[in-house]
């Protein structure tokens, strides 16, 4: 029996790119289901959607990113797929690289494959204070996990059976990225990282900048610390 | 230097008791209000109260923790109540966010599901249809066919 992937999308506010978006993995034609996962949009993203070869998981409200992200996560799970891989809806993460994370996973079989912009310098690095930022969390993820991860901030990557189930009991609500590797370290998951090139965002604007990104690299510091210290798993929300 | 409250004060303090004490019954009776949050905040309006009424009660507790002023150990009773207080509403709010978001999480799962499996429904009962109908057909056909070789008892 042939495995199952799920492509999954967060999308809030991505009405203007979500169709190219979905007709670019259409053509790659890949044995994939795409999951959408409308995170409360205020614009036309989920009427869209709705008209678009896709599985639409309609949240009445906005959970942010990492609610979403685990929605979809959830909903692999329970439909049985063997993969969900981690796509951002707003064209950051190109759709020709998912076959690189699951040639990746094929070498490594590690339990999460993550696209990382910085391991080959290609294609978008976000911009200097974000880098500045990137750095720090990556610090202190190495420091609190002992894992080494060049990209904590890639939202694009892929989870196997393992990690499926892991993430759909726990998952970061707030920064899910970065802190997820506390709960990768944690449940003994195994990460890898692939050199993937990046795009700039095509729409929409980031929610993270100027002093929010010192903020956001204090708050996922904290978060990581907070994580790592927690002796028992049901303890970790 | 010993000060007690004037009949006045204590009958302000008695009022406001009753008024406060009312109105936080009544939204509890509401469900508004939690059993536990009434005491918790009911404990405002308890303390001056005993603090007046039974001002030896204080005196005492005064000296036996060594604060000089009954007044200073009041308000610190206050915000000791204050804090546990906020401390409880901020764990339930955390708890309420999680339990919020899951289900959330469920209803946007459980509405997907339901739209799924009426497709399938809608689906089944197209081709569920097409069989009736097929089937009608079929049955057309054979009083034709029966009209074209009737039975021989038919005179």
């Amino acid at each position: 029996m042939s495995e199952r992937f799920a492509i999954i999308i967060p999308c809030y506010n991505e009405a203007s790119g979500l169709e190219s978006l979905i007709q670019n993995i259409q053509s790659l034609k890949l044995p994939a289901d795409v999951v959408i996962v409308d995170d409360g949009s205020t614009d036309a993203t989920a009427r869209i959607a709705q008209n678009l070869p896709v599985h639409l998981l309609r949240l009445p409200e906005n959970l942010g990113i990492g609610g979403a992200v685990q929605t979809g996560i959830k909903w692999a799970f329970r439909e049985n797929y063997d993969f969900a891989i981690q796509l951002d809806g707003d064209g950051q993460h190109p759709p020709e690289m998912i076959a690189k994370l699951v040639s990746h996973y094929k070498q490594t079989h590690a339990n999460v494959v993550v696209g990382s912009r910085f391991l080959e310098s290609k294609g978008y690095q976000s911009t200097w204070a974000r880098r500045i930022g990137i750095s720090c969390i990556r610090f202190f993820i190495q420091k609190l996990t002992g894992l080494q991860v060049s990209d904590p901030t890639s939202g694009f990557r892929l989870m196997d059976k393992k990690a499926l189930q892991t993430f759909s009991r726990f998952y970061p609500h707030d920064f899910p990225e970065p802190v997820s590797y506390a709960i990768i370290n944690r449940f003994g998951l195994k990460v890898s990282e692939t050199p993937t090139a990046m795009r700039d965002r095509t729409h929409g604007v980031s929610s993270i900048a100027g002093i929010k990104t010192a903020l956001y690299m204090l708050r996922v510091i904290g978060h990581l610390f907070l994580i790592s210290t927690i002796r028992e798993e049901s303890k970790i929300a | 230097m010993r000060h007690f409250a004037t009949p006045e004060i204590k009958l302000v303090l008695i009022a406001f008791f009753a008024l406060y004490f009312i109105f936080l019954i009544r939204r509890a009776q509401k469900d508004r209000l939690d059993l536990y949050d009434l005491v918790m905040l009911g404990s405002v309006a308890t303390f001056p109260l005993i603090f007046v009424l039974f001002p030896a009660v204080s005196l005492k507790i005064t000296e036996i923790i060594g604060v000089q002023l009954p007044f200073l150990w009041l308000f610190g009773t206050l915000h000791l109540i204050s804090f546990v207080y906020l401390f409880s509403v901020a764990s339930r709010i955390k708890k309420s966010e999680n339990r919020l978001i899951t289900l959330t999480q469920e209803m946007a799962m459980a509405e997907t599901r339901l739209e799924k499996l009426l497709r399938q429904a809608a689906a089944k009962e197209i081709s569920l249809t097409r069989e009736i109908r097929a089937g009608l057909s079929e049955e057309r056909v054979v009083p034709n066919f029966s009209s074209q070789h009737p039975p021989s008892a038919n005179p």
